[in-house]
């Protein structure tokens, strides 16, 4: 979030004091219609799929011995909801055609060819969504909670706090490779190999993480380095005891078990039991 | 049940609550907790509101309702720290806030300021309570009377009026990114026929999406991408001083502050409608009616009390709607809807028959909740300007466990996980794109009710329409649907400029 440039919500709300708001208004920003045009698209589409879905269900004809007339079909609202959504998206698509929709998407797309594919700002994008579909997809139901929430914290925390251009994307190309192994080993059936496979792949998996950053930090200029040691402690730090107050919170407190109960939730089991 | 009778209850369910020391510590913390989540960049009111809500999930009612509205409260009014302090608005709701708060603070008055947005919201909060506590039993009672006509008009309307207001850029986006909800809404085994409706033939689609964790996922992925992908610093804070509630100035203001209050109300009633339009709408109408508009900008005290009073009162105005008809009346409560029906209470217009006392209750913790922030507010600020300071780069990535740990607490379902991510992340891109993210809410939630009470209502009356414009509730409505349709014709548009170039013609 941006600091509030004074003048910046006056147009704003002078729209919602004159009632001008509505179609019309924020014409200058035909960027946005690029997008408005494509996104139409999709919500055409979607229309169309969800139109054709409820043509496949019961109109007329009896289901699970009701005989359906067209006002108890399950069809009924999808319809309405695929119309709306149809003519919905048709008029989104004309005004942003009006509003040069097209040429913009002709000029972001020129625009884009002199680009390099990864720039700063798909990098950071994607600094925030491979970690994320990672843990979901791939780590949080094959090992333990601490280790995959230590995976990505370390790294999330670490790119962005740190905030070098060149460390964040040598670290994301080895954590999306550590990531891709997972997936390969996931396929493979690793997991079945024994029950802390995968906890013991994440922890080399940690080590190596944090070899990668001190090694990324020693090419960074010397007078910044001590500041991102610095960082990389703080980044450790954290991304250990986050884990770790979670799966005491949850699991004891809140009696909430962790999706994959792994090495380190037992090893709290036995001290947990062991103290009571 | 009489006025004076439901305000006997109100006032000795705040004594039952003040009664009880771990509810009211609980309450103190919640609340403090909101002013944390409404003040840091990035965290919002509903945000906590969702997380909370995993948390109180295992707790009672009566407890679990204590710290959800405590966050609420504290959340709505946490925004105008960043805002005066930092120039950043914790929540939106507190955009208006910055444009006088922080040129107040750069003049060395942020420690004023904040006194009276302290005061404000607690003003504000107080009487949107007042009519939640008069006006939701009486529309409840009047709701009553609805049949299923009317209650899929409702929902129609709350998705079309939250797509027209909430929007940024043309009405239709609203439109489309409520009915893209209402879809969503459908998928799922259907509630009259359980026949299912594009499930892909995924056996964990079957149930339908849940809710709240979709919920999550609209809030929270959008922002924590958002923050950790725009590169921000955070500068440093105004100083403080002494903060002190400034009744000189209330009672100077006192018509700004009632008219922003009656605002605040009348705007979180409107379903899905939030606390930021209520701040701006309350904003611009202060400038227009002061004798000193050229002031605005410069640090003026009215604006101020004006956005603060309002989006507050915002808060007793959203549950109305809420309470009285199950409709939520802005994105927080539209969390909180799915927070209470997890305990199984469903608001609407039997929530007072199924359970007598509720609203009241809900108001008299409200009450509570505003002194607490009151108190929180004026004594725990420096604090609060403390974490401020904590980067983004390190509190979201742990507010991103935190809902994922939370989302799947809720169903014990990593499913719930895999749907919030591509949720989240196709809620970014629309935001990104002017789409707004409170029509898709309202349309998930108020989509199977729309559903089955349109196909209830057309089989009571066998398939004939007629009673959309025989039945006056019906009517009304359509009348109003119909308008609200019509006003984001270009026909309309077309017809407005006719009008307006007529007037400055002279014609």
């Amino acid at each position: 979030m941006k600091s509030v440039d004074q003048n910046a919500f006056r147009p704003l709300w002078n729209e919602w004091a004159d009632g001008k708001k509505g179609v019309g208004v924020n014409d200058k920003n035909s960027k946005m219609r690029a997008g408005d045009l494509v996104i139409a698209v999709l919500f055409l589409l979607l229309g169309c799929y969800i139109l054709i879905g409820a043509f496949r269900m019961p109109l007329k004809d009896s289901y699970g011995g009701v005989e359906s007339t067209w006002y108890v079909s399950p069809a009924l609202f999808p319809i309405i909801i695929a119309i709306v959504m149809i003519l919905l998206s048709v008029s989104v698509f004309r005004y942003a055609w009006k509003r040069n929709g097209w040429v913009m998407i002709k000029d972001a797309v020129a625009r884009r060819r002199k680009e390099p594919v990864f720039n700063e700002n798909t990098i950071r994008f994607l600094s925030v969504i491979i970690p994320m579909v990672s843990i979901v997809y791939v780590n949080l139901e094959r090992m333990d909670f601490f280790f995959a929430v230590l995976l990505y914290l370390s790294f999330t925390i670490g790119v962005f706090f740190m905030d070098e251009g060149q460390l964040r994307r040598h670290i994301l190309t080895e954590y999306s490779a550590m990531m891709l192994l997972n997936v390969i080993l996931a396929i493979c059936g690793f997991k079945n190999v024994f029950l802390y496979s995968f906890d013991v792949v994440a922890l080399i998996e940690m080590i190596l993480l944090y070899v990668f950053y001190r090694k990324e930090i020693l090419k960074c200029d010397v007078r910044e380095q001590r500041n991102l040691y610095k960082k990389l402690k703080t980044t450790m730090l954290i991304s250990i005891i986050v884990p770790l107050s979670l799966e005491i919170v949850f699991r004891f407190g809140l009696r909430v078990p962790m999706p994959f109960e792994g090495s380190v939730m037992n090893l709290m089991y036995l001290v947990y039991y062991a103290v009571r | 049940m009489n006025i004076l009778g439901q305000f006997g209850i109100f006032f000795s369910r705040i004594g039952v609550i003040l009664g009880n020391p771990s509810q009211m510590i609980l309450m103190m913390g919640c609340t403090f907790l909101g002013i944390i989540f409404g003040a840091m960049p990035g965290l919002t009111s509903t945000l906590g509101v969702a997380l909370l809500t995993t948390i109180t999930f295992g707790m009672d009612l009566d407890t679990a309702m204590v710290c959800l509205m405590s966050i609420y409260v504290g959340g709505t009014y946490g925004g105008s720290f960043s805002a005066i302090t930092i120039n950043i608005p914790g929540t939106a709701a507190s955009a208006a806030t910055a444009l006088e708060g922080y040129p107040m603070a750069k003049k060395g008055l942020a420690g004023k300021a904040l006194g009276l947005t302290t005061t404000a919201s607690t003003i504000g909060t107080i009487v949107g309570i007042l009519f939640l506590v008069v006006f939701t039993p009486i529309i409840a009672e009047l709701a009553l009377q609805f049949t299923s006509f009317e209650f899929f008009l409702m929902a129609f309307f709350g998705i079309l009026i939250s797509g027209s207001i909430s929007c940024p850029d043309t009405v239709q986006k609203g439109w489309l990114a409520g009915f893209f909800g209402l879809f969503l809404a459908m998928v799922g085994r259907d509630a009259l026929q359980t026949y299912p409706r594009y499930t892909m033939g995924i056996q964990n689609l079957e149930s339908g999406i849940e809710v709240v964790p979709v919920l999550i996922g609209a809030f929270g992925i959008p922002q924590i991408i958002q923050v950790l992908k725009d590169k921000e610093t955070t500068p440093e804070p105004a100083e403080l001083g002494k903060i002190l509630p400034s009744f000189k100035e209330i009672v100077h203001y006192l018509g700004t502050i009632i008219r922003s209050a009656i605002i605040g109300v009348g705007i979180g009633a409107v379903p899905g409608i939030g606390e930021d339009i209520a701040a701006w709408v309350a904003y611009g109408t202060a400038k227009q009616t002061s004798k000193h508009p050229e002031l605005y900008g410069t640090g003026c005290e009215e604006g101020i009390l004006a956005s603060e009073t309002s989006n507050n009162a915002c808060i007793g105005g959203a549950m109305i709607p809420l309470l009285s008809l199950g409709i939520p009346g802005s994105p927080p409560t539209a969390m909180l809807l799915g927070a209470i029906m997890l305990h199984g209470v469903a608001p609407g217009p039997m929530l007072n028959i199924e359970r007598p006392g509720f609203i009241t209750e809900v108001g008299a913790i409200l009450v509570i909740a505003a002194f607490a922030m009151f108190i929180c507010g004026i004594l725990l600020a420096k604090p609060v300007i403390r974490l401020l300071q904590i980067p983004s780069a390190i509190f979201m990535p742990i507010v991103c466990i935190l809902c994922l740990i939370g989302s799947y607490a809720l169903g014990l379902k990593v499913f719930n996980l895999y749907l919030m991510i591509p949720m989240g992340v196709i809620v970014y891109f629309l935001n990104k794109h002017g789409f707004p993210v409170a029509p898709l809410v309202i349309g998930v939630i108020l989509g199977s009710m729309a559903d089955s009470n349109l196909r209830r209502g057309l089989m009571v009356s066998r398939g004939s329409f007629s009673p959309f414009v025989t039945r006056p509730v019906s009517l009304i409505l359509v009348i109003v649907i119909f308008l609200t349709f019509l006003s984001g014709t270009s026909f309309w548009q077309k017809v407005k400029k006719n009008r307006k170039t007529k007037k400055r013609t002279g014609l």
